[in-house]
């Protein structure tokens, strides 16, 4: 056992002792501690280096079935007694939710039988030269793509994660992970007092998996090249191609309504529409949180539920919410989870650009812009950004145009789905078709 | 040299906490007063666990020069104590409460336009100095930079209108309100189905010193309370919304007045969807009401304003001091000062006092929001804008209360001079790309206007413009100021998220367009 996780679980053992001493019948505690360092140059010169450690102790306390909610970052052994006894004090005076509690020991985690490939000793190993360089070279070929790139920024992170979560009811888990993240930006010259500026970035467990650096500020010089002009189009309907970096936006819109505290509030068009077709054929979304080398990979969730893949709509059929022991308590199902780890939408056959190809009118989405959703009707409206697209072809760029409409027909319209899924994130999302939707331009 | 003991700090500390629940106005919790009482020649002994939490200013010092040994410009030290509560109402019942603190130290030392940072929650001066060492490694000097010392505190005057602090109100209390806030929603309507009720509370106590010898303190209040409705009408359509206050206020804000007036009114922006119309798509003309739509000047030209953006070319503002950049009818401030708005900060977080500051005077504009490194590499005075989420973040140039001055218009000549248009009432979000200044934000309470009259509610729909040119169409102003004070507006930039206040009166822009369907 290393001394980290030793002294997280020692700190765990000692909150759990004080709630109960102070009268708290469960409680779970989640000790973390992390590290990272952060460097951002421009101009090819240092703009600001961070490294720091942090740690914190987040506590759920449950007091004869009065639940709260504590975390704290003060871990000296006094000072740590006396909140959780506050907390259990402060528990009395809430309502009885005999709902509130820990998970059911059968679905707390077993000790870890799979590693899941998301630690990476390069964050010791390699000198932080190396990895400020990767910032310098990201940041220097931004600049040198074209003239009109007039500024260009850069930046690495890497961060290492180390949690135990520790119940009253024995279950003990602990979790270590990497993070390594390169990104840049790059700044073009437009009209008169307006600029253009576009990013890339690379997001992987491994440091490995940030590759090129130097293609990374190419690519972000590159796209702040092709927004200049960028200009609206006339109000009317248009084909969406959503690249497949924003395809976050419309997982988004699905994921809040199937969220337990969501369906609980009565605030989702979908809380009776479980095994139901909510969405077309083509869309099959699953959770998967052990999936090797993955960013959003876990054993276990923040209450210590054992991770299964699950389907979450598979073909188009809504098959599970995510919730956790309370709210699946209140709404009478069994609990899955109550956040999800890595979401991955199942690829199509097509490239992009087959499916561009295939649009006569239509927009080709690379950026959004704002805007919001309501989850109880479905409504939704957002800004994006992008390129027209005119018979098959991709023209010149669009901005400060709108798109809206409603969840429950855009899930079923979806009539296309790429063979490109975004890697860089928890959410795998391929390039997606969605027909016929409502602009507002000019 | 005679500096502050640790015992008179911690004296001083502590008859400031007391006066802060029984006077209505926060004073200076370290004034002349406290520094001549406190300076005596008087051992200092190690014993961190002790520390009141504010560290001894003699480490405060040492972290100081230890931060500058390798050289740079200037260094602070900022210490924060965090505290926070929480607690829901849902389904008629005290269903979850939250507790949260922190505590740390961040080190920053600034080299030319570099900045090194390093924070630690361990409150020892062993680790302090640590931070201050790799923050210092920013800076390659073969020399230290000096420090003043020792540091003097400063005084700052007193403007959080707080009778009783929230923190320390007893949750039986606090819960009082929550199931006054529940029983009016449920009862103002029919149709109302669910209520959920959440308040929060908050207390920041912060402590910076920098390396030109200032030592200040402040203590901040935060609250805010949100009542969540939805409803269902006898065809089993459902609908929902919420209104919320708050600001940095005491118990004293949440009179029963004050909490059925905002649990009446989220039932009322609840009720009117029943009747609410699909929002039109296209370009046309905009009136805001007073309040919460202040969040257009935050982002068509608050965010452009920031100095870090502007003193690096970057956005659409950049290198225009003294030009027209919007109608002559706007005249934009961004001040510190606005009494109990959550925005509202009386020393920023690098320790400058802050101000009311014109960005924008009858359309020229007059100069950018600073703090002290961006402040010093343009050569211009600062602005008390420096502002961070916590001590584990670096100062960024920060917006604290923006509103419009109001100007010549009456209400309803504004709205009767559009034939067709959008009336926005409340705005729950926006957001910005500071560099094209094209921005939007999203409407969750508004009404058409038909032939200069408001016609039937809409549904939230999202607006989307320019900056600069939105700044240049707004063509009427009216004489009804308002700063919103929800309690809830949060403003992100680069991954920091700190409270900001929204203000306007009623105004007109002559065009803008509105992402809705129709």
């Amino acid at each position: 056992m290393s001394e980290t996780k030793r002294e997280l679980s020692r700190v765990a053992e000692k909150a759990l002792d004080a709630a109960k001493k102070a009268g708290a019948t469960e409680a779970s505690a989640s000790v973390r501690q992390s590290r990272f360092f952060s460097v951002s140059i421009e101009d090819g010169e240092v703009d600001s280096l961070e490294e720091s450690a942090d740690r914190g102790l987040s506590l759920r306390l449950f007091v004869e079935g009065r639940y709260l909610a504590a975390s704290t970052s003060d871990l000296r052994p006094d000072a740590l007694r006396d909140f959780v006894s506050r907390g259990v004090e402060a528990a009395r005076f809430l309502d009885e939710e005999p709902d509130r509690r820990l998970p059911d020991e059968e679905l707390l985690a077993d000790p870890p039988s799979v590693d899941l490939q998301n630690y990476d000793p390069a964050i010791d190993e390699v000198s932080k030269e190396h990895k400020m360089d990767m910032a310098v070279q990201a940041e220097a070929s931004a600049r040198a793509v074209d003239p009109a790139i007039f500024h260009a920024q850069a930046r690495f992170y890497e961060s290492r994660r180390e949690r135990v979560l520790h119940n009253s009811a024995g279950f003990e888990g602990h979790q270590l992970s990497t993070g390594f993240y390169v990104s840049a930006s790059a700044f073009a010259r437009d009209t008169e007092h307006k600029q253009r500026v576009q990013w890339d970035y690379r997001n992987g467990v491994k440091l490995s998996m940030l590759d090129d650096p130097a293609a990374v500020g190419v690519e972000a010089a590159n796209r702040a090249l092709r927004a200049r002009g960028s200009r609206q189009v006339p109000s009317g309907k248009y084909d969406l191609v959503l690249e497949n970096r924003v395809g976050d936006w419309l997982l988004r819109l699905l994921l809040v309504p199937i969220n337990g505290r969501i369906l609980y509030q009565e605030r989702s068009f979908l809380r009776d529409k479980l095994g139901e077709q909510v969405a077309t054929p083509l869309l099959t979304i699953r959770d998967e949180p052990k999936l090797k080398r993955a960013l959003g990979s876990r054993l276990f969730d923040g209450e210590g539920i054992a991770s299964r893949p699950r389907a979450i709509v598979e073909q188009g059929v809504l098959k599970n919410f995510f919730l956790d022991t309370f709210h699946a308590r209140k709404l009478g199902i069994a609990p899955t989870s109550g956040s999800s780890s890595n979401l991955v939408l199942a690829p199509g056959e097509n490239s992009p650009d087959q499916i561009i190809k295939g649009v006569k009118k239509g927009i080709w989405v690379t950026g959004m812009q704002g805007g919001g959703s309501n989850s109880l009707t479905g409504d939704f409206s957002s800004g994006i950004g992008g390129f027209l697209i005119e018979n098959g072809e991709v023209g010149h760029p669009v901005g400060e145009i709108n798109v809206a409409g409603r969840t429950q027909d855009l899930l079923m319209s979806i009539a296309e789905v790429g063979n490109d899924p975004f890697l860089h994130s928890r959410r795998r999302v391929p390039t997606l078709k969605l027909p016929d939707l409502a602009v507002s331009g000019t | 040299m005679k500096t502050l003991s640790r015992r008179q700090f911690v004296s001083g500390a502590l008859r400031g906490g007391v006066l802060v629940a029984a006077v209505p106005y926060f004073p200076g919790l370290l004034g002349c007063a406290a520094r001549t009482a406190a300076v005596v020649d008087e051992p200092t002994d190690s014993a961190p666990d002790v520390w009141s939490p504010y560290p001894p200013p003699e480490v405060m010092q040492r972290t100081l020069a230890v931060a500058l040994e390798r050289g740079g410009d200037f260094a602070d030290v900022y210490f924060e104590r965090r505290t926070r509560q929480s607690v829901r109402l849902e389904r008629d019942k005290i269903s979850q409460a939250g507790l949260g603190t922190s505590m740390g130290v961040g080190v920053r030392v600034v080299n030319g336009s570099q900045t090194g940072y390093a924070y630690t929650q361990e409150l020892t001066e062993e680790s302090m100095l640590d931070a201050a060492k790799t923050a210092s490694l920013i800076a390659t000097g073969a020399v230290a930079s000096p420090i003043a010392a020792p540091l003097s505190p400063v005084e700052v005057p007193g403007r959080y209108p707080v009778t009783t602090l929230m923190t320390e109100l007893d949750l039986r209390k606090k819960i009082a309100f929550l199931e006054k806030a529940n029983h009016v929603a449920s009862k103002a309507d029919p149709r109302v189905e669910r209520v959920t009720v959440s308040q929060h509370d908050g207390l920041d106590e912060v402590m910076i010193a920098t390396s030109d010898g200032c030592l200040v303190q402040d203590v901040r209040p935060g609250v805010g309370l949100m009542v969540s409705v939805v409803a269902v009408d006898q065809d089993g359509r459902r609908e929902t919304n919420s209104h919320s206050i708050g600001g940095r206020r005491g118990a004293e804000l949440f009179t029963d007045e004050a909490i059925a007036s905002v649990a009446n009114e989220a039932v009322r922006r609840t009720a009117v969807l029943f009747d609410a119309v699909t929002p039109p798509a296209g370009t046309m003309p905009l009136v805001m009401a007073p309040g919460s739509s202040g969040i257009l000047l935050h982002e068509a030209v608050g965010h452009g304003l920031e100095a870090d953006f502007n003193r690096r070319g970057l956005t659409g503002y950049s290198n225009r001091v003294g030009e027209k950049v919007a109608s002559e009818l706007c005249t934009v401030v961004d001040t510190g000062l606005e009494e109990g708005d959550q925005g509202s900060l009386r020393v920023d977080d690098e320790g400058t006092l802050t101000e009311r500051t014109v960005l924008i005077q009858n359309g020229v504009l007059e100069g950018y929001m600073q703090d002290r490194l961006n402040a010093r590499l343009m050569g211009v005075p600062l602005t008390g804008n420096g502002r961070r989420q916590s001590f584990k973040h670096p100062v960024m140039p920060r917006m604290r209360v923006t509103y419009l001055e109001p100007g010549p218009h009456e209400k309803d000549e504004i709205i009767a001079s559009v034939d067709r248009g959008i009336y926005a009432v409340a705005i729950t979000s926006g957001q910005v790309d500071i560099t094209s200044g094209d921005f939007t934000f999203y409407v969750n309470h508004g009404y058409l206007i038909e032939k200069g009259k408001i016609g039937p509610p809409i549904k939230d729909v999202n607006l989307i413009g320019n900056g600069p040119q939105v700044m240049t169409r707004i063509t009427m102003v009216g004489d009804d100021l308002e700063v919103s004070s929800s309690g809830f507006s949060i403003c992100g930039k680069r991954g920091q998220r700190v409270p900001v206040g929204l203000g306007q009166p009623h105004i007109k822009v002559s065009a803008i367009t509105v992402g809705g369907v129709a």
